[in-house]
């Protein structure tokens, strides 16, 4: 009995010792991590180096547009200036890479501004991997001298592709609504187009209509807008190159006559059609509108009103409002009109759906009770919806070009009346910031990449 | 009567307490259980207060907005005409000549990298030591394989990972000990590990990095990324950033603080990063 007591005793001390005399025979211990952090990307951002007296003050201000846009971005942490210590006088040396880990910066943008013998402007940049003490780009850009902020976005957008993976949003435009009054104290509501960072605003209407919900295609640089004349609301297409601007339904369009009136009308990803909602007869329908041939095709028919339609991003899809159940909901349907299905399903009413570029979100806003809501759904339907912000007032959603950040109005109660302005906010619900607009502001729309 | 009376009220109350206590006392009880999964999170404390990494001497001061200031901007131009000439310069040279490509430009800049005078010449992996390596006891002495579980036993009782062992090299530690030092690094590692969970399908993004380390915590060798060529050359731009941001979060956490009586099973660390899908 004591020997077979022994003989087990035995066996479990075998077992107990095989696992660590097999760790330590030479087999790597094995780490599994699954979790880490969000955290914005520490980058130090020196100023350009400039070659020559002309470009002195052209390179501090590049670095400050391009901290600015990474900063605003809610991805990147840029590192203090006044805690460097190395002092950059050349770009195409090695830089000391302990005297940035030191200061915790992961990464290193380095630039160099000059103007050649045609006075055209270079910008020339390193980005700097501090950890693994390797170059991650180095790009050159020209351009005439007083470009150089949109060289600035440009090198900003490189290093932000660079770094996450996804394109960049920066050297892009926003049109938004303006809201004043006129001399006569009547309120005016103009469009204005301005640079993603709030820079170059410049008025793109003129006081004597109003202009609202301004849409941009994904493919050029075009807008449609809704005006409001002599109490009707009719569509524009307005062509930002060539300034010039037309009614997309005139008198001539039978189908569209006869008190009829179009509303919101959203570019197809390959910029030549649109979809929009007419109102007919009492009741808004989804209609396509081809822009060349200027046909009018009836999408849905039904007793209800159908209304903000979007295209997803491959245009085989339209997701629109409806209250055909009630309240409002969102639903998708086929390009055609064919296979219509409900994807909200919450208490409230859900409206504004807007198909995210990159396909898998929509984002909506949902109002319940008193409280409005910014939030995103799964195109499919499937999965729990996200609210991203909560509020007084909240309409008019839109994408940044890379689907990673949305645009949104926010109305604020004030006891002169609801105060309108422009909030930005990522997919995550965080970094919340208030688009650089002068006086009142909504419905924004974000411009594609220029190129 | 009355005694009888308070005896039986006495009696039911007593009851009902100790019935009570069955209620409770096990619902308490897996929530003690339930608390040991947070030993690695004390560990992760303890690894935070020695690590010299937190001192950050940026505030970020904001950079100033400058651009929002804009305080005629919208004012002087009336007409929308204006922006017909503003929109121009978007098609004019910048673009064409730039950016998409790196073949022409950059070529002036390309040399340079490997100029510099190499001031830092490198930590010098000193990897002198042959490493005294742990003299593998082959014959089955019954006796020392005895006191070596008992050993073990009390050793993986106090689980106390930091302390003493250098007579021991490891050969007592226990299995559990060994999930402590996994635990140990890896709430080192998380730290910096930069997650990709904001790119589509982050559960496809899994890498592995070797990591070899002195006895001090330092990084021995530069971290290997594993199958490096198919990482870093993956048509998919998010694998590219994942097998990067896995060797930067290895690199900016060393040292590590780990148990040096064991060196001997954490000199060679694989580390699998496994993001999720959620």
């Amino acid at each position: 009995m004591r020997f077979l007591a022994r003989l087990a005793a035995m066996f479990t001390m075998i077992a107990a010792l095989a696992a660590p005399a097999l760790a330590q025979s030479g087999s790597p211990l094995v780490v599994t991590v699954t979790d880490g952090n969000v955290d914005p990307f520490p980058i130090a951002i020196t100023d350009f180096i400039a070659e020559d007296a002309q470009s002195a003050e052209t390179g501090a201000d590049i670095a400050r547009v391009v901290t600015n846009n990474l900063a605003n971005s809610g991805l990147f942490a840029p590192v203090s200036q006044d805690a460097f210590i190395e002092d950059i006088t050349n770009i195409d040396l090695r830089p000391r890479f302990a005297d940035w880990r030191i200061i915790n910066a992961s990464a290193l943008l380095v630039g160099r501004v000059s103007i050649d013998e045609q006075g055209r402007l270079l910008v020339a940049f390193r980005l700097w991997d501090t950890a693994a003490e390797q170059q991650l780009l180095g790009m050159q850009f020209t351009s005439v001298p007083e470009n150089w902020r949109r060289l600035a976005h440009k090198v900003s957008d490189a290093i932000y592709e660079r770094l996450t993976g996804e394109s960049g949003f920066f050297d892009t435009r926003i049109v938004y609504v303006s809201e004043g009054e006129g001399p006569n104290g009547e309120p005016t509501r103009r469009l204005v187009i301005m640079d993603q960072d709030g820079a170059n605003p410049s008025f793109l209407t003129d006081r004597s209509y109003m202009a609202l919900l301004p849409n941009y295609s994904p493919t050029n640089q075009q807008i449609t807008y809704v005006s409001f004349r002599d109490l009707q609301a009719t569509s524009y297409l307005y062509d930002l190159q060539t300034g010039r601007q037309e009614a997309l339904f005139d008198s001539s369009n039978a189908a569209i006559t006869g008190g009829g009136q179009s509303l919101s009308a959203r570019f197809h990803p390959n910029g030549r059609e649109l979809v929009m909602s007419v109102e007919r007869r009492g009741r808004h329908d989804l209609y396509g509108f081809d822009l060349r041939t200027r046909a009018l095709r009836q999408l849905t028919s039904n007793p209800s009103d159908d209304t903000e339609p979007t295209y997803s991003p491959d245009g085989r899809q339209i997701a629109f409002a409806s209250n055909r159940s009630g309240q409002p909901q969102i639903y998708v349907m086929n390009a055609d009109g064919t296979d219509q299905r409900r994807i909200s399903f919450g208490p409230g009413r859900y409206t504004s759906p807007v198909w995210s570029p990159r396909g898998d979100l929509i984002a909506f806003i949902k109002q319940q009770g008193s409280m409005f809501s910014l939030g995103v759904m799964r195109a499919d339907g499937t999965g729990e919806e996200r609210i991203l912000y909560d509020g007084y007032f909240v309409d008019t959603p839109a994408w940044s070009p890379n689907g990673r950040m949305l645009l949104f109005t926010r109305g604020d109660y004030s006891a002169t009346g609801t105060r309108y302005s422009i909030w930005s906010v990522d997919l995550g619900g965080f970094n919340l910031r208030r688009l650089p607009t002068q006086g009142a502001a909504s419905d924004a729309a974000w411009s594609p990449l220029l190129d | 009567m009355r005694s009888f009376a308070s005896f039986i009220l006495s009696l039911v109350l007593h009851l009902s307490l100790f019935a009570s206590a069955f209620i409770y006392f096990p619902r308490s009880a897996s929530q003690l259980d339930s608390e040991s999964v947070l030993v690695p999170i004390e560990l992760v404390t303890l690894a935070d207060t020695t690590n010299i990494r937190a001192a950050a001497p940026d505030p970020v001061p904001e950079p100033e907005p400058e651009v929002i200031e804009r305080p005629q901007p919208v004012a002087p131009e009336p007409e929308p005409e204006p922006q017909v000439s503003e929109p121009e310069p978007i098609p004019l040279p910048p673009s064409e000549d730039n950016q998409p490509e790196p073949e022409p430009e950059p070529e002036p800049e390309p040399e340079p990298d490997p100029v510099p005078p190499q001031p830092e010449p490198e930590p010098e992996p000193e990897r002198p030591q042959p490493r005294p390596q742990p003299q593998q006891q082959q014959g089955l002495d019954l006796d020392a394989l005895s006191t070596l579980v008992d050993r073990s036993r009390q050793q993986s009782a106090q689980n106390r990972p930091a302390e003493e062992g250098e007579t021991r090299q490891g050969a007592g530690a226990g299995t559990a000990m060994t999930a402590t030092m996994a635990d140990l690094f890896r709430s080192q590692t998380s730290r910096c590990w930069r997650e990709p969970s904001d790119a589509p399908d982050p559960a496809s993004l899994r890498v592995s990095v070797e990591v070899q380390l002195e006895r001090d915590g330092s990084l021995s060798a530069p971290p290997r990324l594993v199958d490096a060529n198919r990482v870093l050359g993956s048509p998919n731009p998010y694998m590219r950033l994942a097998g990067e941001r896995a060797v930067r979060a290895v690199i900016e956490c060393a040292p590590y603080t780990m148990p040096a009586g064991q060196y001997q099973q954490w000199r060679r660390i694989t580390v699998n990063f496994e993001p999720s899908n959620r």
